[in-house]
């Protein structure tokens, strides 16, 4: 939907323009395919072997987070409000502490390869089929909102139609990113996690150079940065938006939404990221990574992405005929980048840097996407169907057929979800809404799971079921329930309150699971007094059946408008009310103790002694230089000498991580193993074959040894 | 310019940021997965405190060139000596002391 009076662009570009853009894919799919052949199973294809180290990570998560924060939204926005574009690239500090010493940690050392994974580890299966059903939803979308971002950037590119076969066929969005998810689809299907992270390696470079490229030229066209500087008037220079005004950009709105549940959704549930972290080599790389990425690479990415805006803001103030006030926001990066840059060659790379970028963050969710699918829909529907066995190397073949397959049918949902997203004036917008609205119930039951330990399967259900319908409600009466908690921000009937709902989500969600797991001792009564009825099983049928009808209402309330919300908010706290009772009774087996053991915050000893399976060894050692000596066997040891393992301080049965030297390959060349017995000879590891190919050594090459554990 | 576009985003983001980041501080810290007593956790703690500062002393200078309060060059200049001491912090904190 565009603006009234909203000027759009097409055939931007010259035929070098596309050329230079087919070029720079082809190099970079070709970059990808190369690093396809790393990947021997689905722990390769998913979570990359666990062996990259942080800059590695650090740079391949430019890509994935500048194309999701990307070029055009941030564009935009710049256009619209200035510099204060910048603020949701550096309000994600406050949670570091909760992600590095919290999630992190837990996620890796538990084992888990997902999100539902964990939830069905630290609270119920049942609890872990909702979440891989929001999450599948976050996801999604997730993607949805990249494939609309890359085909609105695209669309300037192209005629307003074409002629075919003597017909004319006009160039529509859903045309343009279909294409874009049938070679999006391709390179990510056969490529995995290993060919992701190196092509989001390369283009985390060219992106950071193309921004800044972009920046300076735009500067010198306007005729220094005083000069840029001194054009924009003084609201446009502030760094953040004001307190609450308009409603389509606002500070508080914003906090909430990306600074609060969308930097715990995107550090703790966007499993695309996370998968990048899990792929470093320790838990220790992944905070490096996460650190300097948010300290260092955000604040710059924040200029690279939102820049065209600024110097088209710039522009159309001393020049209006040349960028017109009115100009189309979300098309304002390509018509800037178009007029500052004077080289067809230049405009194409800066183009294919945008367009690569932007499918580098679709690529990574829809391979992340696939990972849920395959360990949390396609491996416990399997377990329930056929019990048959096989061997290790089948079930991994057999799967990552599977993962492949899921690719491609997530592309296709990922194109379907465009469809409501673009419905918003702005990507920004449609990115604000779809931020505020699916992240609350997950971060919340994530977030309060990890801290919480008294956080019940009760309650994380009733977070989940209770808190949508309360959040379902509070969309279908925005002036009611979302207004106590606005800040002064004015209700658009257009779209309510696109932010600052968040904030109503997140209470809402975090209120229901604080008052489930406050009456955990009335849910415990009443199990107990109702398992001494002679009715039991029929007084339990009928409170599932009351609660089926309520959460039907509730759903179908709100795309049927039955005028009352007096009605609805009574069935929903009475939903709340039973939810917790017929989740306590059914959930048998829950201690606090057991299943919270290693997968809280205050159990992470616990959760290092199961990752290693002993008791972690934390004595400081040095790093040895190797060379490798192939010898048969098939256990998973490797074998130093008693000196090198002294200079390591590592025992027998610790953690080991053997590397290739060159730093510059950033862990590509790596693996994991036990350290065995000790021999005599110094400067020499003992490693089978299969250890070999898992690294890819090459022979005469010295290797880094290092306890991990 | 209104004090709504002002300064109050800027106490607001680091007032409630800043109640948000110190309670994730202090629940590591008493849950014991931040344990100072384990190698490299002390830095741990520094570079989060550090980050916390940095984010602030950013958004502060940017205001006060905004508002024309301080000079450009001036407010660009602090900027440039916080960002050198913080990569020297990084540097000597993470790197070199990891090499030895």
């Amino acid at each position: 939907m565009e603006q009234v009076g909203e000027i759009t662009f097409h055939s931007i570009g010259s035929s070098t323009v596309w050329i230079v853009m087919i070029a720079y894919f082809a190099v970079i799919m070709l970059f990808g395919s190369y690093f396809g052949r790393y990947t021997r199973s689905t722990t390769d294809f998913f979570f990359g072997g666990r062996r990259f180290s942080w800059w590695l990570i650090t740079m391949s998560i430019v890509a994935t987070g500048v194309g999701s924060h990307s070029f055009v939204k941030y564009s935009a926005k710049g256009f619209e409000h200035g510099l204060s574009s910048t603020m949701t690239y550096i309000n994600d500090w406050f949670f570091v502490p909760f992600f590095l010493f919290g999630w992190l940690p837990i996620i890796v050392y538990s084992k888990v390869r997902s999100i539902p994974e964990y939830f069905e580890k630290r609270f119920s299966p049942s609890s872990r089929f909702i979440a891989t059903i929001l999450l599948l939803v976050y996801m999604i979308g997730y993607i949805g909102i990249g494939f609309l971002t890359l085909g609105k950037a695209m669309i300037p590119l192209l005629p307003e139609s074409f002629a075919l076969f003597g017909a004319n066929l006009p160039v529509t969005l859903m045309g343009v990113i279909t294409v874009i998810a049938v070679i999006t689809g391709i390179y990510i299907t056969f490529g995995g996690q290993t060919a992701v992270i190196f092509t989001d390696l390369l283009q985390g470079f060219i992106l950071l150079f193309a921004g800044l490229l972009l920046f300076f030229v735009g500067i010198t066209y306007l005729g220094g940065f005083e000069t840029f500087w001194n054009i924009l008037p003084k609201s446009f220079r502030m760094p953040l938006a004001d307190f609450n005004h308009p409603p389509d950009f606002n500070f508080a709105g914003i906090f909430w939404q990306d600074g609060i549940a969308g930097s715990i959704g995107f550090l703790f549930m966007n499993q695309g990221l996370l998968m990048r972290f899990m792929a470093c080599k320790s838990v220790n790389e992944g905070r490096k990574a996460a650190a300097i990425n948010i300290l260092f690479v955000l604040p710059i990415s924040a200029i690279v992405v939102g820049n065209a805006g600024w110097i088209g803001r710039a522009i159309s103030r001393i020049s209006p005929e040349t960028v017109s006030p009115l100009a189309s926001p979300d098309q304002i990066f390509v018509v800037v980048a178009s007029i500052v840059l004077s080289s067809p060659i230049l405009f194409g790379f800066i183009m294919a840097a945008l367009t690569a970028a932007l499918m580098s963050t679709v690529d990574t969710l829809i391979n992340a996407t696939a990972a849920i699918f395959v360990n949390d829909v396609y491996r416990p529907i399997k377990g329930f169907l056929s019990k048959k066995v096989t061997s290790k190397k089948i079930t991994e073949r057999h799967e990552l057929g599977v993962a492949r397959i899921a690719s491609m049918g997530i592309t296709a949902l990922g194109v379907l979800a465009v469809i409501p997203f673009n419905s918003f004036p702005t990507v920004y917008e449609a990115h604000g809404y779809f931020h505020s609205t699916l992240t609350p119930p997950l971060v919340v039951a994530i977030f309060l799971g990890v801290f919480w330990k008294r956080f019940t399967p009760a309650a994380v259900i009733t977070t989940f079921l209770g808190g949508v319908a309360l959040m379902l409600l509070g969309a279908q009466y925005p002036g009611v329930l979302i207004a106590p908690f606005d800040h002064g921000i004015t209700l658009n009937p257009d779209h309510p309150y696109t932010y600052i709902r968040a904030l109503y989500n997140l209470i809402v969600c975090a209120g229901v699971a604080v008052l489930t797991v406050w009456t955990t001792g009335l849910q415990h009564q009443f199990v107990k007094w109702v398992r001494r009825l002679p009715n039991t099983n029929m007084i339990m049928a009928m409170l599932t059946s009351t609660l089926s009808i309520i959460y039907t209402v509730v759903i179908v309330s709100f795309f049927i408008d039955f005028g009352t919300i007096n009605l609805i908010f009574t069935l929903i706290v009475a939903s709340i009310i039973l939810l917790p009772l017929v989740v306590s009774y059914y959930v048998v087996g829950y201690d606090v103790e057991t299943n919270t053991k290693g997968l809280t915050a205050s159990s992470i000893q616990d959760a290092r002694r199961f990752f290693k399976g002993s008791e972690p060894n934390d004595v400081e050692g040095e790093k040895v230089h190797v060379n490798y000596k192939l010898v048969e066997g098939e256990i998973d040891v490797i074998r130093f000498s008693k000196d090198d393992m002294k200079a390591m301080a590592a025992n027998i049965g610790d953690l080991v991580y053997l590397c290739d030297k060159r730093k510059w390959l950033g862990g590509l060349k790596s693996i994991h193993s036990v350290y065995g017995e000790p021999h005599n000879e110094n400067g020499i590891a003992y490693i089978n074959d299969e250890q070999l190919k898992g690294g890819m050594f090459v022979e005469g090459k010295v290797l880094i040894a290092e306890k991990e554990l | 310019m209104p004090f709504s576009h002002t300064w109050l985003p800027y106490i607001y983001l680091y007032g409630v940021g800043g109640l948000l980041f110190g309670s994730g501080l202090i629940i590591t810290l008493k849950s014991g997965s931040l344990d100072l007593k384990r190698p490299g956790h002390k830095m741990w703690l520094a570079v989060l405190i550090f980050g916390f500062i940095w984010f602030m002393v950013m958004h502060a200078l940017w205001n006060l060139a905004a508002l024309a309060i301080l000079n450009l060059k001036a407010s660009l200049l602090i900027w440039t000596i916080f960002m050198i001491i913080s990569l020297g912090f990084i540097y000597f904190g993470f790197i070199k002391k990891a090499r030895s």
